[in-house]
């Protein structure tokens, strides 16, 4: 089992929003960690086959997933970004169109529908429109429909929005438990959602690939890079304006300030263990300055 | 496929703005039935006028001769001069036999009033009687049919206006079918599922042409009960339509009577019906929202209408009346397609099955484009 992006470009007259992307995937859980307008979405949309690259190839299992997209189709899950539901469809009702519409026999569809909703947390609801349920609720209901055809390829963009941190580790625990022999390929603004579950990251800046690999091993890639040190508040708002602050907490009459950066920034400033949030923040720095 | 077709008809029927517009369509057709029927000239001030009506359609049916039109006259002045003139009714149907026989210079409304006056009475040895091979009409092996006409024209007037009910009912619904997806953003998930871009396809299209034609078929039916409680039956079908003094189409070349023309209208109706969801579904599929699928389908419906008031003339004002909007119109249809200046063809029903096929490829094309469409489809 493996899909394959080769040399993917997108480019829109004169922007490019993906640029000679290449990759391979084996089962396992990949996070692509990108900031907004990076290119993960067209990414995702090229992958799924409603967006069509300028040039570069997707292959699954050595199939162009193009010429063969009815094969393709058919083992994808794949969870937009941002679509309205049916308000007037109960929750059931969605599903089972979706699994009328990926060719599931009505029979197993209903047994396959109730069963993702009870893992959802959706079975007492599932009989009541849509247009009743929260954010969070829409959110877990586009999860199940993207399992429902037991997907070998799954795509997930944002899952985790709208999620409350209850619903945010039923979701990493579900991914988690459905993972196994298929490859899931998701997206999150939440840093830590990717840092638990995926098995490698994928850091992709301004349509580049910019980096791949364990978390452990890309955190490590920017060790050296994170620091921490105590300012006077008089000298707090230089610092502000000087560094990529990670964060910063008060301490008494001082404030404690982690500081991204290569050289060190101040001569009391002391080395930290660096997290997956700094490397978000070392990658898309200028979005964190903004 | 039957259950996508089911969701897809589904999705369809619980649109507000369907729902509305179903709401308002019903209105509408009341409103079409009460004054085309209901509050038709025919029933007169206290509602007998259909009831006498029939009484003279009674005597004045039969074999379409000069002699009956003497004696539908005869009987019509005796009666005038008889009855009271407070309570004469209007006698619609011997009124029209009467201006289509008589001479516009007998004036003979004055005569009769002048002759009452004076204790005399009219007869109509006094009136100058035009006859059938006068005015022209089309003689056929078997003579034509006279018999009930009023009725019969108003219904078919009523027929014409259910067309533009039925037309955009069916454009505010098949603009809805794609474009209203695509604005919510759901072509992404729908399009990336298995039969997401050809089944599905094929299921929007099922379910915006089903629920146009039920709504056609309803519509009709509901007309044809309604027009069945008027006339007090069907009386008249049989009446030839070149007898229908109030359509005057008196040299109409085929014969037919006025049950035949009824079925040709809604054949013809309804495979312009079939275009005009074709049409509609193609453009929802292009567009990304239903109000601007709404607007330009509207448009197109229209276009050739306004296009014929400014070519006349020719190949192009030829095609235009192959549209819909053009010849929806019982009258107009009949008028049009049996005139060669006015259409491709020489014969009427060469034209009539012209128009029926050109209508239905336009049909079968549209649709093929959706699904083309649809399947190739890609985001922006």
């Amino acid at each position: 089992m493996q899909l394959e992006l080769k040399d993917l470009t997108k480019s829109y007259d004169d922007t490019i929003a993906l640029n000679r992307v290449s990759f391979r995937l084996t089962p396992g859980i990949y996070g692509l960690l990108g900031s907004n307008g990076s290119g993960k979405t067209t990414l995702f949309r090229i992958i799924s086959g409603v967006l069509k690259q300028t040039t570069g190839t997707v292959t699954y299992n050595g199939e162009n997933t193009r010429a063969n997209s009815d094969a393709f189709r058919s083992i994808l899950g794949f969870l937009p970004q941002d679509f309205s539901y049916y308000p007037d469809f109960t929750g059931m009702k969605f599903m089972l169109y979706i699994a009328a519409l990926k060719g599931i026999h009505k029979n197993v569809a209903k047994k396959r529908c109730v069963e993702l909703l009870e893992l959802v947390g959706l079975e007492d609801v599932r009989n009541k429109k849509i247009k009743t349920y929260s954010g969070g609720m829409k959110q877990r209901l586009g999860i199940a429909q993207a399992m429902i055809n037991d997907p070998e390829v799954l795509i997930l963009d944002e899952p985790t929005v709208g999620l409350d941190p209850k619903e945010r580790v039923r979701f990493r625990n579900l991914i988690s438990s459905f993972s196994e022999n298929k490859i899931v390929l998701l997206s999150t603004h939440i840093v830590s959602d990717i840092e638990y579950i995926a098995d490698e990251i994928l850091v992709l800046n301004k349509g580049v690939l910019e980096n791949r690999g364990p978390s452990f091993r890309l955190i490590d890639t920017i060790s050296g890079c994170v620091w921490e040190t105590e300012v006077e508040n008089d000298r707090l708002a230089g610092m502000l304006q000087q560094h990529l602050i990670s964060n910063q907490k008060h301490a008494g009459n001082k404030t404690v300030l982690r500081i991204i950066s290569k050289e060190k920034p101040a001569p009391e400033a002391k080395h930290v263990q660096p997290t997956l949030e700094d490397l978000y923040l070392y990658y898309f720095r200028e979005e964190a300055v903004r | 496929m039957k259950t996508i077709v089911k969701y897809e008809m589904e999705k369809i029927q619980q649109n507000r703005t369907f729902i509305g517009a179903l709401v308002i369509s019903l209105f509408v057709l009341a409103g079409i039935l009460y004054i085309g029927m209901y509050h038709a000239q025919l029933q007169g001030i206290e509602r007998k006028g259909v009831e006498n009506y029939h009484q003279i359609v009674e005597r004045s049916t039969g074999e379409f001769t000069d002699q009956r039109v003497q004696d539908v006259l005869s009987n019509y002045i005796g009666r005038f001069q008889q009855d009271d003139v407070n309570n004469r009714g209007f006698d619609l149907f011997s009124w029209e036999v009467a201006n289509t026989f008589i001479a516009n210079g007998e004036n003979i409304y004055d005569r009769m009033n002048t002759a009452v006056k004076q204790g005399e009475t009219l007869t109509i040895d006094q009136i100058k009687v035009k006859s059938i091979e006068e005015i022209g009409f089309t003689e056929f092996e078997k003579p034509l049919k006279m018999g009930s006409f009023v009725t019969w024209k108003d219904f078919y007037h009523v027929t014409n206006q259910l067309f533009l009910l039925i037309s955009t009912l069916s454009i505010l619904l098949c603009s809805l079918v794609f474009s209203s997806d695509t604005s919510r953003n759901m072509n992404p998930l729908l399009l990336s599922t298995r039969r997401g871009r050809k089944q599905m396809t094929v299921a929007k299209i099922i379910a915006g042409t089903f629920i146009s034609v039920l709504a056609f078929l309803f519509i009709h039916g509901v007309s044809l009960g309604a027009f069945a409680l008027y006339n007090s039956g069907f009386t008249g079908w049989d009446t030839s339509i070149q007898t229908n003094f109030s359509m005057e189409l008196f040299t109409f070349p085929v014969e037919l009577n006025q049950l035949q023309v009824y079925g040709l209208a809604v054949a013809l109706q309804l495979i312009g019906l079939l275009a005009i969801v074709g049409i509609t579904l193609y453009i929802s599929s292009a567009t990304r929202s239903p109000f601007s699928a709404l607007l330009i389908a509207l448009g197109i419906f229209l276009l050739p209408k306004a296009l014929t008031q400014l070519v006349k003339r020719g190949p192009i004002y030829h095609l235009l009346n192959l549209f819909p909007i053009n010849n929806y119109a019982v009258q107009d249809f009949l008028t049009l397609m049996s005139t060669k200046t006015e259409f491709f063809l020489t014969y009427f029903m060469q034209n009539m099955v012209l128009t029926m096929v050109v209508l239905v490829a336009i049909a079968l094309l549209c649709n093929w484009a959706v699904y083309q469409r649809l399947k190739q489809y890609q985001e922006a």
